[in-house]
């Protein structure tokens, strides 16, 4: 795990802390959230820990961040150019080095309507990015047929790990990497979440057949992707907007294969929402993997054939 | 011996002279030089959103006379992430080169305020802040130019008259 492109945005006396911090507790961190004159506490999978001087601590023992430390990290995370971020501080997070992800909140100056930007920074959540090398492969074999890849749907409750599977598909289509053969894939990646890009360059791994339309709204990059880098595969994260169907629809027309996840339990749950019930009746979408957390995160609970009434596959 | 020592004195003062000529003139090119540079600075924060380490490293490249220093130190201690107030680290930046160069103090004040809002998340208020400085070091710039034109004979005329004065005396 590297967390060290996370402390190199910390000030010094936090990343001496955290270099004190045990190893442990370092392989294992998922979040480190820094809240104004409260304690830092660092989140583990099981567990939550404070951060002091000694390193992890109790959080009770745990060190009081300052404005000027929040300041700081916006700072050292920026390079000293908050301009050049203005639109990610408006977003509310920011992708770094490492592809872990900042997110902010504090008080918002609304324009227009819309916020113009976030100030007096309140607090900052560090969201370390894990990927899952492999964790689609028991997936990846039941997508493709006919020597092309299903329109698959992939369902899951937030925080089951449903951006890590969709990451990994990608990575393993790109490769050819189960299947034996590879993929052009076209990435939408409007959250900047998977392939979590910073100055460009993906930083998690998609593979060497995957063009990333960073920070775009998925409706536009979908046409944008079709017209200028016709993929056979296009992938998104979390669909909902009406205009996302739409897109969707048309690069389906088009006869691109459609890789996208949304939030949801079960079949069920996608059946109650109308768009998406229609493009399932018109079976336009050939798999659905359903997710869960249990056993652990990123579970298989069912993969559907939509052709096949709905038939469990694996 | 007595004739060595009056071409040393006559010699020392002419120097003086076009040393003193020479400041001036060092001290306008490098006025022109921080114009220059603070000028493609506030096209690469404006325009480009380049991220302010590699726009100055950048305006670094293309200015030379000693202000690419400038430009280079105060890059390299945002770089460093050892400090976070960016006055601070530019005053010492201005402190540190203030040695290799021929400005006054009038000059380094108005530097100085370039540093209170370099990084700023608010990109008008950093161009206008990079725009009165400019401003500021223009008109020392002509002032020094002008003054310049005017007095440079004058400079080395009296360092010369000044070496001849003693040894005639001396004579």
């Amino acid at each position: 795990m590297h967390i060290n492109t996370i402390k190199d945005v910390m000030p010094r006396h936090i990343r001496i802390m955290l270099d004190r911090t045990s190893h442990k507790v370092i392989e294992s961190v998922e979040e480190i959230r820094i809240r104004l004159n409260k304690p830092i506490i660092i989140r583990t999978h099981t567990a939550e820990f404070g951060l002091s001087e000694i390193g992890d601590c109790p959080i009770s023992k745990s060190y009081i961040a300052t404005k000027q430390d929040l300041e700081g990290i916006l700072k050292f995370i920026s390079g000293f150019s908050l301009y050049a971020i203005e639109d990610e501080i408006r977003e509310g997070f920011i992708t770094i080095q490492g592809g872990h992800r900042v997110g902010i909140v504090g008080k918002t100056v609304v324009e227009n309507k819309s916020i113009k930007t976030i100030r007096n920074i309140s607090a900052i959540n560090i969201r370390v990015a894990r990927e899952v090398i492999g964790s689609s492969k028991n997936i990846v074999p039941y997508i493709f047929k006919n020597r092309r890849i299903c329109n698959t749907l992939i369902v899951s409750p937030p925080k089951c790990g449903k951006t890590t599977i969709l990451r990994d598909i990608i990575r393993n289509l790109s490769y050819g990497e189960c299947l034996g053969e590879s993929f052009n894939i076209g990435l939408v990646d409007e959250r900047s979440e998977i392939a979590a890009c910073f100055d460009g360059v993906p930083q998690n791994d998609i593979g060497i057949r995957t063009d990333v339309l960073d920070s775009c709204p998925k409706a536009y990059g979908i046409t944008m992707l079709l017209r200028s880098m016709s993929p056979e595969v296009i992938a998104v994260d979390e669909i909902g907007k009406d205009e996302d169907y739409k897109a969707l629809e048309d690069a389906l027309v088009v006869g691109v294969s459609i890789i996208c996840t949304i939030h949801g339990v079960g079949l069920s749950d996608c059946l109650n929402k109308p768009r998406l019930k229609d493009m399932i009746d018109r079976k336009l979408f050939g798999r659905i993997v359903i997710l869960s957390n249990r056993p652990h995160v990123g579970s298989v609970e069912a993969i559907l054939d939509v052709n096949n009434n709905f038939n469990t596959i694996g | 011996m007595g004739v060595l020592g009056l071409v040393l004195i006559l010699s020392s003062c002419t120097l003086a002279g076009f040393l003193y000529d020479n400041y001036e003139n060092k001290r306008i090119l490098q006025l022109e030089e921080l114009i220059k540079g603070l000028e493609i600075l506030k096209s690469e924060i404006d325009y480009k959103l380049t991220p302010l380490i590699y726009a100055l490293e950048e305006v670094a490249d293309i200015t030379g006379f000693g202000v690419d220093k400038l430009f280079n130190i105060f890059a390299y201690k945002l770089a460093q992430k050892d400090e976070v107030n960016t006055m601070k680290m530019w005053k010492q930046s201005i402190v540190e080169v203030s040695g290799s160069l021929h400005l006054k103090e009038d000059d380094y004040k108005i530097l100085e305020s370039f540093g209170s809002v370099a990084g700023h998340i608010d990109r008008e208020l950093q161009k206008n802040n990079i725009d009165w400085v400019i401003s500021k070091l223009r008109r020392k710039a002509d002032e020094a130019t002008i003054r310049y034109e005017k007095q440079s004979k004058l400079y080395k005329g009296i360092g010369i008259l000044v070496g001849l004065s003693i040894v005639i005396v001396l004579i």
